[in-house]
C-alpha cells in the first residue's frame, strides 16, 4: 500500500488485466512487474560490470554453503 | 586539543542524529546476504503492547465489517477444519510394503476408511519445487521455482533460487565504521500466491508451520513459521562448527562446515564461536563468543557468556542461546546446540549451526514477527534454520549415524509440540505442518538395505503414530490430509552433466582450463552452447537471455533434440545401464511469465542416479558417471514418475481413475471451505 508507485493509463490496466489472466498471473500487478523486471534486466545486462569480484563470488558460495543437497 | 574535542563533539553528535533520524539503523546489514532487524528487546515489548491494543480497540469493528462483508466460514464449508500433515518424501512403495508387514496400522485403516492414492509431484522432483507447487496450485512457469538453485544470467553463477538477499545501497563510511543509510532487501522469490492468503483474505483463520519456501515469511492474515531454506546467524544455510586439537582432523574438507584447532592446556580447553560479521565495521570481522570447557573427573563443563552447562559424551545440549555483541554495543542473538563426542585422547566438539533465536527473531522467520515468539515462550527455544538436519556433519564424519538420528528426532519432537499446541487451538480453519525427518532420515539410510534397514523403517512406523495421534484429535467435521512432496529412490552413482557437455562439445573451457574450479569459472562463455546447473536442469546458452548467449532462437529445438537423444542414449560403461530416463524440455511442460527463467531441459534420472555433486555448482570431473561415497545415499531428484509422493484423506474421493497431483491439494483445500478457486491455478479440486 504504501510502495512506490507508477501512473498507468486505463486502457493499459484494460490489457494488463486481460495479458495477467491470459498467461496465468495472479493480477494485473503481477504481471507488471515481472514483464518490467525482465525488460530492466535485458538493459542493465548490457550495461555494467562483466565480471564479480573474489569477494562477491565468496559471499554467493558463503549463501549456499550447508545445503545439503550440493558440495 | 581543543580543535580535537571540537571534533568529537561533532562526530558524537552527528552520529546521534543519525540513530535519532535515521531508521536504517535499526537494519544493520549483517553477514553475506542477511540483513539484521536490531530491535531492542523493550521496543519490542511496547510495539506488541500497542499492536495488542490496536486489536483489541479494532475487534468489535472488525466483526462488524465480517457480518456485513460475509467474511469467515461459508455455511456451505465442507468442514470446519482442515488439517494437512505434510511427510516430506514419504514414499508410497515403502507405505504399501510396511502396511502389507503390519507396522502401519493408522495409515492401513485410513486408506481403507478413506482415500489413498499416490500424489504426482512436480518436474522437477525437488522439495522446494513440489511444495511451492503445492501451495499456490500453479506449475513452476508461474511461480519461479526450479529447483534450490537458480542462476544469475549476468555472471552465470549459481544463486538460492528461493530468496534474494541484499544490503543496504548505501552505506556511510566513517574511519573503520560503516553504517547503513537505508534497510536490506530479503525478497521471497516464489511467485503467484499461497492458497492461505486466499482463505485469509475471507476471514479464515490459518496456521501454517514450517513448509519449504515460505522464508521470508510473507504477510497474509494468519500465522506462519517459515522453513526451508531459512539461513543460520551467518546467513549460510547450516554452517556447523568442529572443535578439535586433532591437527588431522582440522586439516581435513569440511563442506558444510568449518573445524578450529585448539589446545588443551591442563583441564581446560578454550575456544571461540564465530559469528555473522559485525555489520559495522567496514573489515567485516567477524563477531565472535570465548567459551571455556573444564575437563574434571572425566566429565566436561561448558562455560560460555552467562550459561554454565555439564556437556555428556555424545548428548546434545539444549539450545543455548549466545549474544554477539558488536563494535557498537548492539547484540545479536542466535542459538545452537554443542555436542561434545570426545575428551581424551582428542577434543573434539561439535557445535550446530547458530540458528536465529525464536524469541528473539531478527530476521522475518515468521508472520507476525511474533509469532515465532509466541512459540518460544509456549514451548522453549527451537530451531529455526531451514534445513535443520544436519546432513554435512554426517558426511563428514563430524557426527555419526546415532548423532544424526538424535538430533533428527529432538527436530522432530519440537516440531510435534507446535504441531499439537495449534491443532488444540485452531478450532476451525486451516493448520498446515510440514515435518522433515521422513525426508532426512531416507537421504542418509537408504543405504541400509535399500531404503528397508531400522533407522527407515522406525521413521515410517513413528509418522505412522504421529498421524495416529493426530487422527485421535478430529472429529467429523475436519478434513485431514498427510501427503508428500515426492518419494524416494537410491543415489549410488552420479552424473556429472558438465562433463558429459563438454565431452559432447556442448561446453567449451577456457584456455588451458581443466573444469576442476567451481561455480563455472573455467567456462568460455563465448563458445559454450550448454551447461548443467542444480539438481536436474540444463540451460541453454540463449542469445538475448545471458549475458553471453550464442545460441540463436532457430538453433534452440535441434539443440535441445540432440542434448536430449545423446543423455538418453548415454550408457552406464561399469553396469550397462541408462542413467537417463527421460530428458523433459521445459517449453512443453511449463506455463507461465517466468518459465524462461527456468531451466531449458529437465534430466529424469533412473533409479540409482542422480547429478553427481561436483555438477550442481559447475564444476567438472574426471568421469561422466562415477560412484556416489557419500552417507547421502538416497535422493528423489530423478524422474518424477519414478517419485511419486502419498496423498491419504480421511474423507472417499471420487477421481474417476485419474492420479492427483500436488497441484490439486490448493484448490481442494479451497473448496473444502467453498471459497472460489481462482482460474490462474493449474491445480483442480478433487472433491
Amino acid at each position: 500500500m504504501f510502495g512506490p508507485k507508477i501512473k498507468i493509463s486505463k486502457a493499459l490496466l484494460e490489457k494488463l488485466k486481460a495479458a495477467a489472466e491470459t498467461s496465468g498471473c495472479v493480477s494485473a500487478q503481477e504481471f507488471a512487474e515481472r514483464t518490467l523486471e525482465r525488460e530492466a534486466d535485458k538493459v542493465l545486462s548490457r550495461a555494467g560490470k562483466n565480471e564479480l569480484s573474489q569477494k562477491e563470488v565468496e559471499d554467493i558460495a558463503n549463501k549456499l554453503k550447508g545445503l545439503g543437497y550440493l558440495e | 586539543m581543543k580543535s580535537k574535542a571540537r571534533l568529537f563533539a561533532i562526530v558524537i553528535a552527528g552520529l546521534s542524529a543519525y540513530s535519532v533520524c535515521c531508521p536504517a539503523i535499526a537494519h544493520a546489514y549483517i553477514g553475506p546476504g542477511a540483513g539484521f532487524a536490531f530491535l531492542g528487546s523493550a521496543f519490542v515489548f511496547i510495539l506488541t503492547l500497542f499492536l495488542a491494543a490496536v486489536t483489541v480497540l479494532f475487534w468489535p469493528f472488525q466483526l462488524l465489517w465480517r457480518l456485513v462483508k460475509g467474511k469467515g466460514l461459508s455455511k456451505n464449508a465442507r468442514a470446519k477444519r482442515v488439517i494437512v500433515l505434510g511427510l516430506d518424501g514419504l514414499d508410497p512403495s515403502l507405505v504399501d510394503k510396511y502396511a502389507a508387514e503390519g507396522i502401519l496400522p493408522v495409515l492401513k485403516r485410513l486408506s481403507e476408511e478413506g482415500t489413498f492414492k499416490r500424489l504426482r509431484t512436480t518436474l522437477p522432483s525437488i522439495s522446494p519445487v513440489a511444495w511451492s507447487s503445492f501451495q499456490t496450485g500453479v506449475n513452476p512457469g508461474a511461480h519461479n521455482i526450479f529447483d534450490f538453485l537458480s542462476r544469475d544470467k549476468r555472471y552465470y553463477l549459481p544463486a538460492l533460487a528461493s530468496t534474494e538477499t541484499s544490503p543496504p545501497a548505501r552505506f556511510l563510511q566513517i574511519l573503520k565504521w560503516r553504517f547503513p543509510l537505508g534497510r536490506p532487501s530479503i525478497k521471497l522469490l516464489r511467485k503467484s500466491q499461497a492458497f492461505w492468503k486466499l482463505l485469509g483474505d475471507r476471514g479464515i483463520l490459518c496456521n501454517v508451520l514450517r513448509v519449504p519456501i515460505t522464508y521470508p515469511a510473507d504477510k497474509f492474515r494468519g500465522n506462519l513459521l517459515s522453513a526451508m531454506c531459512a539461513p543460520d546467524l551467518k546467513g549460510t544455510q547450516g554452517c556447523y562448527t568442529l572443535i578439535t586439537t586433532s591437527s588431522v582432523r582440522a586439516s581435513e574438507k569440511h563442506t558444510g562446515g568449518e573445524c578450529l584447532l585448539v589446545r588443551k592446556e591442563g583441564s581446560k580447553v578454550q575456544g571461540e564461536i564465530l559469528g555473522p560479521p559485525d555489520p559495522f565495521l567496514a573489515a567485516h570481522t567477524p563477531l565472535r563468543i570465548p567459551f571455556i570447557i573444564n575437563i574434571r573427573d572425566g566429565k566436561a563443563f561448558l562455560t560460555i557468556q552467562q550459561t554454565n552447562v555439564h556437556l555428556e559424551i555424545n548428548e546434545f545440549s539444549e539450545w543455548i542461546t549466545l549474544r554477539f555483541r558488536t563494535s557498537l554495543g548492539r547484540s545479536v542473538s542466535g542459538i545452537c546446540r554443542f555436542c561434545l563426542r570426545s575428551v581424551d585422547p582428542e577434543f573434539l566438539l561439535y557445535v550446530s549451526p547458530v540458528n536465529i533465536s525464536p524469541g528473539k527473531p531478527v530476521l522475518p522467520i515468521a508472520f507476525p514477527s511474533y509469532f515465532a515468539t509466541y512459540l518460544a515462550k509456549t514451548q522453549g527455544n527451537f530451531g529455526t534454520l531451514g534445513l535443520l538436519e544436519d546432513t554435512w556433519a554426517l558426511n563428514n564424519k563430524a557426527i555419526d549415524d546415532d548423532l544424526f538420528l538424535k538430533m533428527t528426532w529432538l527436530a522432530h519432537e519440537e516440531r510435534e509440540a507446535m504441531f499439537f499446541n495449534l491443532l488444540d487451538k485452531t478450532r476451525e480453519g486451516l493448520l498446515v505442518c510440514v515435518f522433515d525427518a521422513s525426508d532426512r532420515i531416507q537421504h542418509m539410510f537408504w543405504q541400509q538395505n535399500n531404503g528397508n534397514g531400522s533407522a527407515v523403517r522406525k521413521m515410517y512406523q513413528r509418522m505412522d503414530e504421529l498421524v495416529g495421534r493426530t487422527l485421535s484429535k478430529t472429529g467429523p467435521d475436519d478434513v485431514l490430509i498427510v501427503m508428500s512432496d515426492h518419494g524416494f529412490n537410491a543415489f549410488r552413482r552420479g552424473i556429472n552433466i558438465n562433463t558429459w557437455l563438454k565431452d559432447e562439445g556442448y561446453l567449451v573451457l577456457k584456455e588451458g582450463k581443466d573444469g576442476s574450479s567451481d561455480y563455472f569459472q573455467d567456462v568460455d562463455w563465448t563458445r559454450t552452447k550448454a551447461f548443467g546447473l542444480g539438481l536436474g536442469g540444463i540451460y541453454l546458452n540463449r542469445e538475448g537471455r545471458e549475458q553471453l548467449g550464442i545460441v540463436r532462437e532457430e538453433d534452440l529445438g535441434r539443440l535441445k533434440q540432440e542434448i536430449s537423444a545423446g543423455l538418453c542414449g548415454l550408457i552406464d560403461q561399469e553396469n550397462g545401464e541408462r542413467p537417463v530416463r527421460n530428458v523433459y524440455d521445459s517449453a512443453e511442460h511449463y506455463r507461465g511469465v517466468y518459465r524462461d527463467d527456468g531451466p531449458d531441459l529437465i534430466i529424469g534420472c533412473n533409479g540409482g542416479y542422480r547429478v553427481a555433486w561436483e555438477s550442481v555448482t559447475g564444476k567438472l570431473s574426471e568421469k561422466v558417471i562415477s560412484d556416489n561415497d557419500k552417507a547421502w545415499s538416497g535422493d528423489h531428484c530423478i524422474d518424477p514418475e519414478l517419485v511419486p509422493g502419498v496423498l491419504f484423506m480421511n474423507r472417499k474421493l471420487n477421481l474417476d481413475g485419474k492420479e492427483p497431483h500436488i497441484m490439486d491439494i490448493a484448490p481442494t483445500v479451497l473448496s473444502i471451505f467453498d471459497v472460489p478457486v481462482p482460474a490462474y491455478m493449474d491445480g483442480k479440486s478433487l472433491i
